[in-house]
């Protein structure tokens, strides 16, 4: 597990100097960019398990970079930045990060946050396929096709999505949800539930401001829920495809 | 515009003299009828009626009828009218005289006025440009009497405004013009006129608020211009105020703008070597496996980052007082390769083996400066060549002479930068976009080295180009004594 490969990807040359000596002290191997271009040639090249990717940069910046390597790419990525404000954070993970780390931050919180992604939820109950008028969910392939197209989902909303199936029909509190896909360190943020929830819901509800799936129960987390599908609801909507 | 008496007694003689022409003419050089001399004397009064109005011409007119009567009608030599036709000669006289001369006074009194008129309203249009070339109300106010008093050649003139409460003058004092006479005019609401002292008051509206009164002595201007006059004093301070208004909003707009990207700099600036400092820290206190080589690394980072924040907040503090022009200067004239070699000495670690030219013209005058202070700029310069060249390139400093200054340029063969980076470099917290984060740095040093040369009474400047390098030059004061002579 520890010999897992993570990239650094900051222009400080002190922060990476840091963290190459602190994650290599861990077992870690590292690999270092100074720019997102360098970022995504080594990504190519390494392949790394896990991307520490810093927001600030010049050129192309954190998000831009993110955005990037979403495009072809699910490897973990924990974002660092200096800004603590709700809004970045949201930017951060609606670029495509799984998690981010604000800068001052102590090695053990870094740790914790790398440990956690690097964490392959070993599918702990399969979760059987999940199939209405126009979405069909096959948690075994790991596919999501809606209205018949393929959707790409990163791990962290696979994930996340498995446990809202799983408990079909009923609530699931924040913290729970929290730390069945991110870990046991997790529990108060809620915003990465929100920006996590809304880019499924972008991505599998047929209106994502009206959501037919996904519902929000206030004060306590989120629902899964089939949506009624006109009389003969269940196995007649497969006809429509 | 009225004739004198000895200007109307001249007029008079010459249209006698007129009638006593024709008269000779006909009865000496040229015998013709009566009706031929009669068009004659028409003619001829009423030219003289276009040109010097009724009096003279009625009177030419009278005398011409006496003179047709005498000399030309029959019974010749007496003023016995035998024929009706003289009484219709005479009247035909008297009513053109009457007739054309009206005529004439009204066309040359219409022209009259047209020119006033026309005067008038170039006199407006003049001082309208005269009040929207001020650009802040305060210019204004002490421009608008300058102006009435230049434009319309008038004696002296008052503006006094309710909202100020104050009166401002151009010309002469006039007791007429006091200050409560100004203010009592406020609530007239229409202008007043003073004939005997020449003197006229004005209230300033603006729709149809009243903003304040403009007295004006010397001449009594015409009702209308007047009126326009008060428009446009409105409309002028109207104007006036709203482009203040803008353009206090811009600045405190560009002020909030700077503040930001200043605070967000700091905050980057101060975070970064925090970070480090925090990781290598918490590493260290919870990480037993690190081995003696890793401590030692961790250790280094925090030390050096320790000297960042130390640079980092010096520089901050230095960059604070040289903006607020707290810094004192100690001035004395010293050679410029003190300045020069103090400042190599000062960068000789970070130069390392880097060749380093330099080329110091002969003669060159002192500068007066701050010694330390010089070098301070300087050594930022040179490590800013250091620090954005490859090692492998020499650094030129150069010293020569330009009028009162001594230019000290410092080249590198590095990147340069672009042009639109030109302009920013000297930003505090800028730094070069391709080195930004990559090169050891506040972003402060070159702020800093500008500040301090502008604070000498020098300036600074960068040539660069892509490609070819860059070079940084500022100017120091050359001693006083070669001042004096050049």
């Amino acid at each position: 597990m520890t010999s897992a490969k993570i990239l650094i990807v900051d222009d400080e040359p002190q922060i990476r100097r840091v963290l190459r000596t602190t994650l290599t002290s861990q077992g870690y191997t590292v690999v270092e960019a100074r720019t997102g271009d360098e970022a995504l040639e080594e990504i190519r090249h390494e392949r790394p398990d896990l991307i520490l990717l810093d927001v600030n940069m010049p050129g192309r910046s954190g998000l831009e970079t993110c955005s990037e390597i979403r495009a072809t790419s699910d490897v973990p990525i924990i974002m660092l930045t200096v800004r603590n404000s709700e809004r970045d954070k949201v930017q951060a993970l609606d670029a495509g990060a799984d998690d981010y780390v604000v800068k001052p931050f102590g090695v053990e919180e870094l740790m914790a946050r790398i440990r956690a992604s690097l964490r392959r939820v070993a599918p702990p109950e399969s979760v059987p396929p999940f199939l209405s008028a126009d979405l069909k969910i096959d948690f075994e392939k790991r596919t999501v096709l809606v209205k018949g197209q393929p959707v790409r989902l990163t791990p962290k909303e696979f994930e996340l999505l498995r446990q809202l199936v799983a408990n079909q029909g009923k609530a699931i509190a924040h913290r729970r949800l929290l730390q069945a896909v991110w870990g046991p360190d997790y529990g108060e943020e809620t915003e990465y539930l929100r920006v996590f929830i809304n880019q499924l819901r972008k991505k599998i509800e047929p209106d994502p401001s009206h959501p037919r799936y996904i519902h929000t129960e206030p004060w306590i987390g989120y629902r899964f829920e089939r949506p009624h599908e006109r009389a003969r609801a269940g196995k007649s909507a497969e006809k429509n495809d | 515009m009225r004739p004198t008496i000895l200007n109307r007694v001249f007029q008079f003689a010459v249209a006698f003299a007129i009638i006593i022409g024709i008269t000779l003419f006909y009865r000496r050089v040229l015998p013709v009828n009566a009706t031929t001399v009669a068009l004659t004397f028409l003619l001829s009064i009423l030219a003289v009626s276009t040109v010097w109005g009724m009096a003279v011409s009625v009177a030419m007119s009278v005398v011409a009828m006496l003179a047709f009567n005498f000399f030309f009608l029959p019974p010749v030599g007496t003023f016995t009218v035998a024929d009706p036709q003289n009484w219709v000669a005479l009247i035909a006289f008297l009513v053109v005289a009457v007739l054309a001369s009206r005529l004439s006074t009204s066309a040359r009194q219409q022209a009259a006025d047209a020119s006033a008129r026309e005067r008038d309203i170039e006199r407006l249009y003049k001082f309208s440009q005269g009040l929207l070339e001020s650009g802040n109300v305060m210019e204004l106010l002490n421009r608008i009497p300058a102006q009435i008093v230049n434009v319309f050649e008038i004696g002296a003139a008052a503006l006094f405004l309710a909202d100020k409460q104050k009166v401002y003058r151009s010309g002469p004092v006039i007791p007429q013009l006091d200050t409560e006479s100004l203010k009592a005019i406020m609530v007239r609401e229409e202008p007043v006129f003073d004939v005997p002292n020449s003197v006229c008051f004005l209230p300033v509206r603006l729709g149809v608020r009243t903003i304040g009164t403009l007295g004006m002595s010397g001449t009594i201007l015409p009702r209308q211009t007047l009126e326009a006059i008060g428009t446009l004093i409105a409309i002028a301070m109207e104007h006036a105020r709203a482009v203040e208004q803008l353009g206090q909003t811009e600045a405190a707009r560009q002020g909030e703008q700077l503040r930001t990207a200043l605070l967000d700099a700091v905050t980057h600036a101060l975070r970064t070597p925090l970070t480090s400092i925090k990781a290598s820290v918490t590493n260290l206190l919870s990480n037993p496996g690190l081995v003696e080589g890793q401590k030692h690394e961790m250790l280094t980072i925090i030390n050096e980052e320790a000297d960042r924040l130390n640079r980092l907040v010096g520089e901050a503090g230095e960059m604070a007082r040289l903006d607020a022009g707290e810094v004192e200067l100690r001035l004395e004239e010293h050679p410029i390769s003190d300045v020069i070699s103090a400042s190599l000495t000062h960068c000789r670690v970070a130069l390392g083996n880097r060749a380093v030219n330099i080329h110091i013209a002969e003669n060159l005058p002192p500068v007066r400066v701050d010694v330390a202070r010089a070098r301070e700029a300087l050594v930022q310069l040179i490590e800013n060549a250091n620090q954005y060249s490859p090692p492998d390139r020499p650094i030129t400093i150069t010293a020569e002479p330009s009028g009162n200054f001594v230019v000290i340029s410092v080249a590198d063969r590095g990147n340069g930068i672009d042009d639109p980076e030109q302009a920013l470099i000297f930003e505090k917290f800028y730094r070069g976009k391709d080195q930004r984060y990559s090169v050891e740095g506040t972003g402060m040093g070159l702020p800093i080295a500008k500040a301090i040369v502008e604070a000498h009474g020098g300036a600074m400047s960068l040539t660069s180009q892509r490609g070819q390098g860059s070079v940084f030059s500022f100017t120091l004061p050359i001693g006083r004594p070669r001042a004096a002579t050049t």
